[in-house]
């Protein structure tokens, strides 16, 4: 397996926090070299967290507490668990943002979003590059893997308060 | 002790942490472990999916 960056991502990183999507863990386990890029992003002082929905997306399907367990530690060895939910009273106005563009995004991508809305210059990582809206995300580093038989492309978000403003006050302008 | 706790006894305890703190890298030998064991609870299809919403 490849596995294709920009030179800049490792260094651009450092100091950032990282939210994990779903996609993320389950690639990790998956592509040893996903992972040791992981291992060098922390190695060089980036932070890494998810939230409460990743985790019970990465616990689907689990039968047995051992299954359950192993997942569990793979998530805890990597990362920190951000409690977002407890803070949704903050978003009332991105919640209005995001319904208008993108209207059908499953609540774990809305709650990675809050992420960046509330840390504003924290970044996601996914693999899950439809229902991130870059109308107010950039599209900031992308990761190829080439597993052999096909290309996988692993994306990093950042949020964009100019891009957010516009957005918003198109909405104001449309209730007007 | 109620089934509750028996369950809550067994399964590793997830820490919630509003307050972001730098933590340890583990070694990467020990990440790799980890990993492995946890991709043998996946089916390869898991993966190969675009986006992987697991069916239970």
């Amino acid at each position: 397996m490849k596995i294709i960056y920009s030179p800049d991502l490792v260094s651009s990183l450092k100091g950032k926090y990282l939210f994990f999507d779903t996609n993320v863990f389950i690639g990790s386990l998956f592509v040893p070299e996903l992972l040791k890029l992981i291992y060098t992003l922390k190695e060089n002082g980036c932070e890494f967290l998810t939230i409460p929905s990743v985790l019970f997306e990465f616990t689907r399907g689990t039968k047995t507490i051992l299954e359950y367990n192993q997942r569990i530690e793979a998530v805890k060895s990597l990362s920190v668990v951000f409690p977002i939910e407890k803070y949704q009273g903050e978003f009332d106005d991105l919640t209005v943002v995001l319904q208008h563009l993108k209207g059908e995004m499953d609540y774990t991508e809305f709650l990675l979003c809050t992420c960046l809305y509330k840390f504003q210059t924290a970044k996601i990582i996914t693999e899950n590059h439809h229902h991130f809206p870059l109308d107010i995300l950039n599209r900031e580093f992308l990761i190829t893997v080439d597993n052999g038989k096909d290309l996988r492309n692993y994306a990093v978000y950042g949020f964009s308060l100019e891009k957010y403003n516009k957005a918003g006050e198109k909405i104001l302008n449309a209730s007007r | 002790m109620t089934t509750a706790d028996k369950l809550k006894k067994k399964i590793l305890k997830i820490e919630y942490s509003d307050k972001i703190q730098k933590t340890k890298n583990l070694p990467l030998k020990k990440l790799l472990e980890v990993a492995q064991k946890a991709k043998k609870t996946f089916k390869d299809e898991d993966y190969l999916q675009p986006r992987p919403c697991l069916q239970s």
